[in-house]
């Protein structure tokens, strides 16, 4: 958060998918734009798509909580392209990650236990 | 595929009309605390017929006022019929800040009888913001006795 200028702009309690995809993404290391769309759809398998739009809101507001920051790298013939710069996880960042995957990871042991991620759970999806 | 709902929106997103969209953005920005993510130019080349700015979790959009449509400012109209309400941490710092860049107070920060603190700002381009931090978590039975007893004492006060 930058207090020195941003009163309002503390960190939002909620953290969207998006948000999470992009910590995933860079906890691997700094990255662009690009590579982040990818990974989601990497390590969804392809079902989750991370457009354009939605990646760079996500990653203004990751900037403005100070969660990611640009790293100051780009070639002169990257600077055109949004989705050329690069980024990387902030110290509070990587916290907010390590946090929220011990959060999911609590919920996902849980769903587990009480029969949510069984073979039959799976095939009443299907 | 494009989803329907942007996911970084809410449901409501208000769109401010004001008169110089540029100032209102610097003010927005600097008093408030908004980020900007980009404008557009109207095809006259002078006015802004849509900017994105981010506050907080949530975002609002600021054009420029064309008073030969609908889309007339609070300058224009004379007033306005809306209150933009915020929700953040420090309602005493953000409001002391809005009030020190040039802010209107309609109403001082003060504890609420239904569990806010909370104060009432214009911003120079007559938009009316209301600040708040929540204190106390009531429920619906206790807020509205609370409202009950406020309005009582009210009452008796005239």
């Amino acid at each position: 958060m930058n207090t020195d200028t941003s009163a309002a702009a503390e960190p939002a309690a909620t953290m969207t998918p998006a948000v999470f995809h992009v910590l995933l993404a860079l906890a691997r290391g700094k990255s662009h734009g690009y590579r982040v769309m990818q990974d989601v759809a990497l390590v969804t398998d392809g079902e989750t798509r991370l457009g354009p739009g939605t990646l760079y809101r996500t990653i203004q507001r990751m900037l403005v909580d100070g969660l990611i920051e640009e790293r100051e790298m780009a070639l002169h013939d990257e600077t055109s392209d949004d989705r050329r710069r690069h980024y990387q996880l902030t110290p509070k960042g990587l916290t907010v990650a390590k946090k929220e995957a011990r959060r999911l990871a609590t919920l996902v042991d849980v769903a587990r236990q009480r029969g949510l991620l069984s073979k039959s759970a799976k095939r009443g999806l299907r | 595929m494009t989803h329907p709902i942007p996911e970084d929106f809410h449901t409501i997103t208000p769109q401010l009309v004001v008169k110089g969209v540029s100032d209102a953005i610097a003010w927005y920005t600097s008093a408030l605390g908004a980020n900007e993510l980009f404008r557009n130019t109207a095809p006259d080349g002078t006015r802004i017929m849509h900017s994105e700015l981010l506050l907080g979790d949530s975002r609002f959009f600021v054009v420029d006022e064309f008073a030969e449509g609908p889309m007339k400012s609070p300058a224009t109209l004379g007033g306005t019929a809306v209150t933009l309400h915020l929700y953040v941490h420090d309602v005493d710092a953000m409001f002391d800040r809005a009030v020190a860049a040039g802010a209107t107070v309609l109403m001082k920060v003060a504890d609420q009888f239904w569990g806010d603190r909370y104060g009432m700002i214009a911003d120079p381009f007559g938009h009316r913001w209301s600040i708040a931090s929540r204190i106390e978590d009531m429920s619906p039975r206790e807020l509205h006795e609370r409202a009950e007893s406020w309005a009582s004492d009210r009452k008796e006060r005239s």
